[in-house]
């Protein structure tokens, strides 16, 4: 072999060792790049399936809180319906109660008995109320509040809030005053029964809390877009005032400033909870500013679309019959205000036209001037009872003579023979119902005059 | 060992000395996986001793040298290799002195089974460095090689001492390092 010749076959050994050497290394770092892509596609799959398993835990948990809500909100609805069915039940003996002693009113009574029965008639009204209340509430948090929207004449409805506070701030001694602008719109379309909720909450709360000074509301109108209005509205006092600490909480249900309060001022302190979820129901809202020992301001707002119509007319629909008969010109002779407001309200719902007296003389002085459909003559009445006035009627020289129903607290023969007797067409025993009295006035419109 | 301080080695010869010297130094050590390595796997550390030895026999050059030359050669293409870590620092001793939370922390991620030796920070501070190497492969000349490789990268110049504490197995070797000029 020559030096030539063994210098290449040196070569070629070195060549193929390092061939083999390299594909031996390459071999090895397949198998290794094997062994790692394997760990991972393992950890990989462990990653996803903790993934998978996390995903449904939460899952679970999400249907098992769903669950709980669901469970929580018909639990709330539960104590929502109960309380409205409690409420509702209780209104029932109540007005059994409240009618009794109306009635018990009207029998003879000494003056400690009638100073009790009107405790007891307080006690009933302020129950009342706070069933009323408590329904009420109960009927908003169950989501049942609905909006009983109507055109109204809103300069009306805050008249009617002024007379219905003149007496009781007048017997307290302190100034009131509603302060209308002069931009006041003459129609607001909206629940004027709802406003009016809220502005007597308000206003009776700033009563019962001041003793002297003035309530002052100040009430003011703005257009915030698309022909809306926004009534704003400042009910003002000088009483108390509510320390800072407690003003939030006074929005919220049976949470008055101050236990205290309760005590002396009475209430349940719902009036400010609910008045404050009718304000979010009217698209507003409300607030308090109050400066303790200096008075109280609450503020609220509410949106009112413009009327489209004008005047709702329901309200004057009740001027005609219900049952399509003609309005009767009524005249109503009765002492007792109560009974006196009540018949007033049954007569207006039927839709006739009432005047009103207060005693037999009044009544005989009337229809000397006036011409009545029907008079409804109470029996028992002071200066000229009904029997004595229901025969003068009788002797007067009238174009033509109305008809005359008697009405009594009792349904005695003898009375009804002594009232035919004086005249009368026809008697009512109360206390009577409306369908009762819509009867009554058929049956008697329907013959000719006695 | 991990491989690519053996294929980093062969390159080294190769460059250095030649591709003949890379088969004859294999053939000299007799080494069971026939001097076949990839950078990914792990071999046996006698191997990297074997290799060492042949080429000091070979070539006439010490062992010592040979391993600190190759430190620095290694060290050069880690640098090429891993530029990721060479981002965070600008001075060659917070490098020096990250290795083990740093560099030595993520080869673990990646090779949890890797043995690989300790750089104690004994102290730090703008002109000196005091760490200690510890590994039961005592390449100490080794890592002496990879110190000067990462000072040259970091364009600074410094004196080097080494001194060797403890005994047996608790023999670890530290090195004392000083910048001879303040930064430029």
């Amino acid at each position: 072999m020559t030096g030539e010749q063994s210098q290449l076959s040196d070569s070629i050994r070195r060549l193929t060792g390092r061939l083999e050497r390299e594909s031996a290394a390459r071999k090895e770092a397949e198998r290794l790049l094997e062994g790692k892509s394997l760990e991972l596609y393992r950890s990989n799959l462990e990653l996803r399936q903790l993934a998978d398993s996390l995903e449904g835990e939460v899952a679970a948990r999400t249907l098992e809180l769903q669950g709980a809500l669901k469970d929580a909100q018909s639990a709330n609805n539960a104590k929502s319906d109960f309380l409205a069915m409690m409420s509702h039940e209780i209104r029932t003996p109540m007005n059994g109660i409240m009618g009794m002693s109306e009635l018990l009113e009207l029998s003879a009574l000494d003056a400690t008995q009638r100073d009790h029965l009107s405790m007891i008639r307080k006690s009933a009204d302020d129950l009342l109320g706070l069933i009323n209340d408590i329904l009420d509430f109960s009927k908003i948090e169950a989501g049942h509040l609905s909006l009983d929207v109507h055109d109204f004449d809103v300069r009306e409805e805050l008249k009617k809030l002024t007379s219905l506070f003149t007496p009781t701030v007048a017997r307290k001694g302190i100034g009131f005053a509603i302060i209308l602008p002069d931009n006041t719109p003459t129609l607001l379309r909206g629940d004027s029964m709802r406003m009016r909720q809220i502005f007597i909450n308000l206003i009776s709360n700033a009563i019962k809390f001041t003793d002297k000074g003035a309530i002052t509301v100040e009430v003011g109108f703005s257009e915030p877009s698309g022909g809306q209005v926004r009534l704003t509205c400042a009910v003002i006092d000088t009483g108390i005032g509510i320390p800072e600490d407690r003003r939030d909480r006074l929005f919220k249900a049976f949470s008055q400033a101050d236990v205290s309060i309760a005590r002396n001022y009475g209430g349940t302190g719902l009036g400010l909870a609910i008045s404050a979820r009718l304000c979010e129901a009217m698209g507003g809202g409300i607030s308090v500013e109050s400066l303790v020992g200096h008075g109280s301001t609450f503020r609220f707002n509410l949106i009112f679309e413009p009327a489209v119509k004008g005047i709702k007319s329901a309200p004057k629909q009740s001027e005609k019959p219900i049952d399509g008969s003609t309005a009767l010109r009524v005249l109503l002779v009765e002492d007792h205000p109560i009974n006196l407001t009540l018949a007033q309200a049954l007569l207006k719902k039927l839709g006739h036209a009432v005047d009103v007296a207060v005693n037999g003389r009044e009544a005989v002085d009337l229809v000397k001037t006036h011409n009545y459909d029907v008079i409804l003559m109470d029996v028992q009445m002071p200066v000229m009872d009904g029997i004595a006035a229901t025969r003068e009627i009788r002797n007067l020289a009238l174009h033509a003579q109305p008809k005359i129903i008697a009405l009594t607290a009792n349904a005695y023969s003898r009375d009804r023979e002594d009232c035919l007797a004086a005249g009368a067409n026809d008697f009512l025993s109360k206390p009577y119902r409306l369908e009762q009295l819509r009867e009554k006035l058929l049956h008697v419109s329907a013959r000719p005059a006695g | 060992m991990k491989g690519v301080v053996f294929t980093e080695f062969m390159d080294m010869v190769e460059k250095q000395f030649s591709a003949n010297m890379v088969d004859d130094i294999i053939e000299d050590a007799e080494l069971p996986s026939g001097g076949a390595y990839t950078a990914v796997g792990t071999y046996p550390h006698g191997d990297m001793v074997a290799l060492v030895m042949a080429l000091s026999t070979r070539s006439g050059v010490a062992v010592p040298d040979l391993l600190r030359t190759y430190g620095e050669y290694l060290f050069v293409s880690f640098a090429k290799g891993f530029p990721t870590f060479f981002k965070e620092h600008d001075d060659a001793f917070s490098f020096l002195a990250g290795i083990e939370e740093v560099i030595h922390a993520d080869v673990r991620k990646l090779y949890p089974d890797a043995e690989l030796p300790r750089f104690d920070v004994e102290h730090h501070d703008d002109r000196r460095l005091v760490i200690v190497y510890s590994s039961a492969r005592h390449f100490e000349d080794l890592a002496e090689g990879l110190i000067l490789g990462c000072i040259k990268h970091f364009g600074r110049t410094a004196r080097l001492c080494r001194e060797t504490i403890g005994e047996g197995e608790q023999r670890r070797e530290r090195f004392l390092l000083e910048y001879s000029c303040p930064p430029q």
